[in-house]
C-alpha cells in the first residue's frame, strides 16, 4: 500500500481529517516541499567561503590599500553584523528564542567569523599581542556574549572550541604532543565545561545549551583519558575512564541520551582494550580477545536497547 | 529477493514522516500514536547512535574472525583466497541470519556483516587472481573491485543498503583504471558505467517520486550524477 492509499485510508477511518488529509497529500506528492536545509547549507557555505575570501584578499592586497583602508573594512563588516542583529533580534531572555529571519544566525555566525579575521590580521600584521593566547580568549568571550545573547548554538560551539584551542587543546597538538600536562588540561577543560554548562542549566538559563556542554566536555575528557591509558600512568587513566564509561552509559539510558551511551561504550572499550592488549602480547591471542569481547559488547548492547527498542 | 517486503519499507519510511508531521503540528499526538499503531511491521530497530555503535563493534567482530582464522590455519599464497571465501560467505550468512531469525531493520550488526563480507568477497578475488600479477600488474585489484561492486549490488538489492549501491558504483567506476593504462579512455570507462547506472536507476525510479523504492534510486541517481563530475 502506498503512502497516499494510506493517507486515504486514514482518512476513511477517521484518523486525519479531510483538511489534515489534502495537506498531508500535498505534502507527499512534493506540491509543496520545504526546501529549508538546502538553503541553510548554501547560506553556511556561502559565509564562511565569503569570510575566507575576504581574508584572502586582505592579505594579498595589504601592501597596496594599507591597514587602515583593511581595518575600515573589516570594522564595517563586524559592525554591519552586529547592527543587523541587535537591530533585529529580539530582547535577550534565558529561553529558547527563534531566529527572526532565515538569514539571521548567519549574518551573525559571519561577523564572528570577521571578527577571528580581525584578530588574525592584528596579529599577522601587527603583532599586537605578540602571540595566539590573548586572542583565542577574546575571541573565545565574545563569541559565548553573542551565542547567549542570540541563542545560537552553532556559536556556543566555536567559542568553546575557540575556548580550547586557547588551552592548548587542539586535535593537532593532541596527535604531536604526548605530555601528561597537555591530557590534564584537557580533561580539566572537560570537566570546567560540563560544570559550567550544568551550573547555567541549573539557573535556568539557555537550559536547550546543555547537550552543547555535555558533548564537548564528555569528548575531551573521554578522548584526554584514553591517549593517556598507553602512557606510564596508564592504570591511573583507565581507572578515570572507566566509572565515567559506566556512568555515561548508565546516565545516556536513564535520560534517553544515546549519544553518551556510544561514548561510554566506544571510549571505554577502547582503554580496556589498549591495556588489556598490551599485556596480552600474542597476536592469535589478541584476535580471539576482539571477537569474544565485541561479542559481549553487541549481545550487551542489544540486550540494554530492548529497553527502548523501536520496534514496529 | 528483497530481505524485506516492500510494505515493511514504506512503513518504515511513513513512520519517519509521521514523526516530522508531529514535529511541525500538523498532527496530534494521539493521531501520530494511532497511525504508528496502525503501521506495524514486526521488524526490530534502534536508534542511529547504538546502529552506529554496533556497526562499529560488528566490523570489528568480522575482520577479527578472519584474522584469526589467518592466525590460525596459517593459509599459502596458493589458498588464502579459500580462507577470504568463507570469510565472505561466513559475513553474508551471519547478516542473513540476523534479519531472517531477529528481524532486525537497520540495526547496525547486521549491517556491518554485509558491509564485511562486500569487502571480504573483493579480497578473495584479489587473491584468487593475484597468479596475474606477472601478467599485468593491476589487473587482480580491478578483479577484486569489479567482484565488490557485484557483491555490494546484491546486498542492496537483498538488503536495501542504499550506500551498499554507492559503494558498488565507486568501486565499479574504479575498476577501469586498474585494468586500462591511458587515463583518457579508462576515465570514459569509467563515466560510461556511472551513465549507464545513472539511466537504469532512473528507469527503475520511473513515476514513484520519493516512494519507495523510488527513494533509494534518487540517491543512486545522484551518486552516479555526482560520480561523472568527479571522474
Amino acid at each position: 500500500m502506498t503512502t497516499l492509499e494510506t493517507l486515504d485510508r486514514w482518512q476513511a477511518s477517521g484518523v486525519i481529517s479531510a483538511e489534515q488529509h489534502a495537506l498531508l497529500r500535498s505534502l507527499v506528492r512534493h506540491e509543496r516541499f520545504s526546501v529549508f536545509v538546502e538553503i541553510s547549507a548554501l547560506l553556511y557555505i556561502g559565509v564562511v567561503a565569503t569570510a575566507g575570501g575576504l581574508l584572502w584578499t586582505f592579505r594579498d592586497v595589504v601592501a597596496n590599500l594599507g591597514h587602515v583602508a583593511i581595518l575600515s573594512l573589516f570594522a564595517v563588516f563586524i559592525g554591519g553584523s552586529l547592527y543587523y542583529c541587535f537591530t533585529r533580534g529580539g530582547a535577550y531572555t534565558n529561553d529558547e528564542v527563534e531566529p527572526p529571519s532565515l538569514i539571521f544566525d548567519y549574518v551573525l555566525y559571519f561577523g564572528c567569523l570577521t571578527f577571528s579575521g580581525l584578530l588574525a590580521y592584528l596579529e599577522v600584521q601587527m603583532g599586537v599581542f605578540r602571540g595566539w593566547e590573548t586572542h583565542l580568549l577574546s575571541a573565545a568571550a565574545v563569541f559565548g556574549a553573542l551565542a547567549y545573547r542570540f541563542d545560537n548554538r552553532f556559536v556556543l560551539s566555536l567559542a568553546l572550541s575557540t575556548l580550547a584551542g586557547y588551552l592548548g587543546l587542539s586535535l593537532e597538538l593532541f596527535d604531536t604532543i604526548d605530555t601528561d600536562r597537555l591530557r590534564y588540561y584537557a580533561m580539566g577543560y572537560g570537566l570546567v565545561v560540563t560544570a559550567i554548562g550544568y551550573g547555567l542549566y541549573r539557573q535556568g538559563i539557555k537550559r536547550h545549551f546543555l547537550d552543547v556542554y555535555l558533548h564537548l566536555g564528555a569528548n575531551a575528557f573521554l578522548l584526554a583519558t584514553v591517549s593517556g591509558v598507553d602512557s606510564a600512568n596508564g592504570w591511573l587513566y583507565l581507572s578515570l575512564l572507566l566509572p565515567l564509561a559506566a556512568a555515561l552509559i548508565y546516565l545516556g539510558v536513564r535520560f534517553d541520551r544515546f549519544a553518551f551511551v556510544a561514548y561510554g561504550t566506544l571510549y571505554g572499550y577502547a582503554g580496556l582494550s589498549i591495556k588489556l592488549l598490551n599485556a596480552i602480547g600474542s597476536p592469535t591471542l589478541s584476535l580471539a580477545y576482539l571477537v569474544i569481547t565485541g561479542s559481549l559488547v553487541v549481545i550487551g548492547l542489544v540486550v540494554m536497547s530492548r529497553q527502548f527498542a523501536r520496534n514496529g | 529477493m528483497s530481505a524485506y517486503h516492500p510494505d515493511q519499507e514504506r512503513a518504515v519510511r511513513l513512520l519517519h514522516r509521521i514523526r516530522d508531521w508531529h514535529k511541525s503540528a500538523l498532527i496530534s499526538e494521539a493521531q501520530r500514536d494511532r497511525m504508528a499503531a496502525d503501521l506495524e511491521t514486526g521488524l526490530r530497530r534502534t536508534n542511529m547512535f547504538l546502529r552506529a555503535t554496533m556497526f562499529v563493534f560488528g566490523l570489528m567482530i568480522a575482520l577479527a574472525a578472519a584474522g584469526l582464522m589467518g592466525a590460525l590455519l596459517e593459509p599459502g599464497n596458493s589458498t588464502v583466497w579459500m580462507l577470504a571465501a568463507v570469510a565472505a560467505a561466513a559475513s553474508l550468512a551471519a547478516s542473513a541470519f540476523l534479519v531472517n531469525t531477529y528481524h532486525l531493520y537497520r540495526f547496525g550488526i547486521e549491517e556491518a556483516f554485509a558491509v564485511a563480507g562486500i569487502f571480504f568477497v573483493a579480497a578473495t578475488i584479489g587473491f584468487a587472481f593475484e597468479p596475474l600479477r606477472d601478467v599485468s600488474g593491476d589487473t587482480a585489484i580491478g578483479f577484486a573491485f569489479a567482484g565488490a561492486a557485484v557483491a555490494a549490488f546484491i546486498v542492496f538489492f537483498h538488503f536495501g543498503f542504499v550506500y551498499a549501491a554507492v559503494i558498488a558504483m565507486a568501486c565499479a567506476a574504479v575498476a577501469p583504471f586498474e585494468f586500462v593504462d591511458d587515463d583518457v579512455p579508462r576515465r570514459l570507462i569509467a563515466a560510461a558505467i556511472l551513465a549507464a547506472l545513472f539511466f537504469a536507476a532512473r528507469l527503475q525510479r520511473g513515476d514513484l517520486g520519493d516512494e519507495f523504492p523510488g527513494d533509494n534510486y534518487a540517491v543512486i541517481e545522484t551518486a552516479a550524477w555526482g560520480g561523472i563530475y568527479f571522474i
